[in-house]
């Protein structure tokens, strides 16, 4: 080559390097070589795609699950069908303990702005407390309220001295007692963080149809307007997940109030107003079978089901 | 009686060294279309890339900036204003980027586009040139065509292709001896110039952008982009909802 440069050479020349367009390739290849659980759901689907199963679907049938700052287990809300939507909101009290006293040496425990847990690391914590008390006596009843096997699950208390903060483990382990196996992805964010905002989120994928029971404790967490419709907005669809999730249920044939998709309403409406906007439009479809939006507050504890049938 | 049993040895010579130059030139013509042709292609790419993906980056870089801002401010730790500034730092940086390669835009190479320039690249390769000034002539030529390849001009090329055919230069002289030296130094050059694209190939391999081009040029590739995208929507969506979140709570 003379010392005229690379005549030859074809690229794009000039700024083809900035640091700019470096980085957001970078990002790019980061996030198909993630180990995103919604990159591999997704992989998993493409590869299932010639068998005519998804399991892409079943994350829309997922289990969600939200933190919020509500000082309490605040809203339950089920979708009943073949297909299961369950949410389940937790409080701030958790987290907190959660993010300075969580055992050390949990297997995948690690500092950081964001770690996952899997459901097996949970059981270890909550080994120590399972027994029979009310709270477990209130999710039988609504289990067989549901239409589900009440012996398919265990029952196991909360009672002094469990500590507060794994109440929500509880109710999680309702769930996985009641013979799913959700894979659990936990987001975290800085504690600070959590102080001002919504902080924590946690996303369970449901693998298979099952039901989740919402368990809360203080009916006046509702009440919270900036954690409890935070609250419900990621809880109904964290992660920005909205579009899909609403997409999802049209496809599934719910009929969607595109308003509740848009963070701008769901995170400026007190949690009442839009608990009652979840109902009015799901209300709405003709075919809902069993309890159109059941609320049942039994305190100490919460459990609000809400069935819904697919259309 | 053939042709080769009548000439002398250094004619055989050099008829033997014609060939190879001939064979060689033939190659690297071919690699510098594919090189050409990759090149081209990875500009489209990058075009379209970046003119999808960069304000997606940017806005969400933006987001997350204003979160840390509003978090700082409330929090007022030094850790918390050194975030901010960090992420105030990533939201100027990914703005640029997204500014100055927005709008930038880049043609596909057709099948006729890439046989002109394999044609001329054979014809005016620099590095069969025989002299520094002659070298010198077709680096230039070089340069042009390769700019008519990334925009598209077919005519240039052809063009560019009559014209060195035109050329008196281009009939060859009768001197066997310095025929041959000159035919030797040019099949040297040719080699020199794989080893430059083998360097230049590794050159690219260095460049995230070039990488995620490789990486998504296959048939798969517009799902995995589209993956990509849906998942820096949903980071985007999630980080309005934060930012939504502590407004409200700033303003309460």
């Amino acid at each position: 080559m003379s010392d005229d440069g690379h005549a030859l050479q074809p690229l794009p020349q000039g700024d083809v390097r900035a640091p700019g367009a470096d980085h957001f390739a970078e990002r790019s290849l980061a996030a198909l070589d993630g180990p995103g659980r919604a990159s591999e759901l997704r992989q998993a689907d493409d590869a299932a795609a010639g068998t005519g199963e998804s399991r892409w679907s079943s994350i829309e049938a997922a289990l969600v699950v939200a933190v919020t700052r509500g000082g309490g287990l605040a809203q339950a809300c089920s979708w009943a069908d073949e297909e299961l939507l369950c949410l389940l909101e937790v409080d701030d009290t958790w987290a907190t303990f959660y993010w300075s006293q969580v055992p050390q040496d949990w297997p995948r425990y690690e500092e950081g702005w964001e770690h996952h847990l899997r459901p097996r690391e949970h059981s270890r914590l909550l080994e120590s407390f399972r027994d029979t008390d009310e709270l477990a006596q209130a999710c039988v009843r609504v289990m067989r309220a549901a239409g589900a096997d009440p012996n398919t699950i265990d029952v196991f208390d909360r009672a002094e001295p469990t500590p507060e903060r794994y109440k929500n483990a509880v109710g999680l382990e309702v769930y996985l007692r009641a013979g799913f196996a959700p894979a659990v992805e936990t987001y975290e964010r800085d504690p600070k963080e959590w102080e001002f905002a919504s902080g924590v989120e946690w996303t369970i994928h449901v693998t298979e149809p099952g039901l989740m029971l919402m368990i809360g404790d203080d009916e006046a967490d509702r009440g919270d307007p900036r954690g409890g419709t935070v609250g419900w907005a990621q809880l109904a669809w964290p992660d920005g997940k909205e579009p899909e999730f609403a997409t999802r249920l049209v496809q599934l044939g719910w009929e969607v109030d595109w308003h509740l998709a848009g963070s701008g309403v769901t995170t400026s409406l007190p949690i009442d107003a839009f608990c009652w906007q979840v109902e009015h439009t799901l209300a709405a479809v003709d075919e809902l079978r069993g309890l159109a939006f059941a609320r049942d507050a039994r305190k100490p504890y919460l459990i609000t089901p809400v069935w819904i049938g697919k259309r | 009686m053939t042709m080769a049993s009548a000439q002398t040895p250094e004619e055989r010579h050099l008829h033997e060294q014609q060939q190879v130059l001939a064979e060689l030139s033939e190659r690297l013509a071919e690699q510098e279309a594919a090189f050409a042709t990759a090149g081209a292609r990875f500009a489209v790419f990058r075009s379209e890339y970046l003119a999808r993906f960069a304000p997606l980056y940017a806005g969400l870089d933006s987001l997350e900036a204003e979160i840390a801002s509003l978090i700082a401010d409330k929090a007022g730790t030094a850790d918390a204003r050194a975030n901010a500034e960090r992420a105030a730092q990533q939201a100027r940086e990914s703005a640029t980027a997204a500014g100055a390669h927005g709008e930038q835009e880049a043609i596909a190479p057709t099948d006729e586009l890439r046989s002109l320039y394999r044609r001329l690249a054979k014809l005016v390769h620099p590095d069969l040139a025989a002299t520094d000034e002659e070298r010198s002539r077709r680096t230039r030529l070089m340069a042009s065509a390769s700019e008519a390849y990334r925009c598209g001009d077919a005519a240039q090329l052809q063009r560019l292709i009559e014209s060195e055919a035109a050329r008196p230069e281009a009939v060859v002289g009768a001197n066997v001896g310095a025929d041959l030296v000159r035919v030797i130094r040019q099949i040297a050059q040719v080699q020199r110039r794989f080893e430059e694209l083998v360097e230049l190939q590794k050159g690219l391999e260095g460049d995230p952008l070039w990488r995620l081009f490789v990486r998504v040029d296959s048939a798969e590739g517009p799902a995995m982009l589209d993956q990509v995208e849906a998942g820096l929507q949903r980071q985007i969506a999630s980080a309005r909802a934060r930012l939504a979140g502590l407004r409200q709570g700033r303003r309460e």
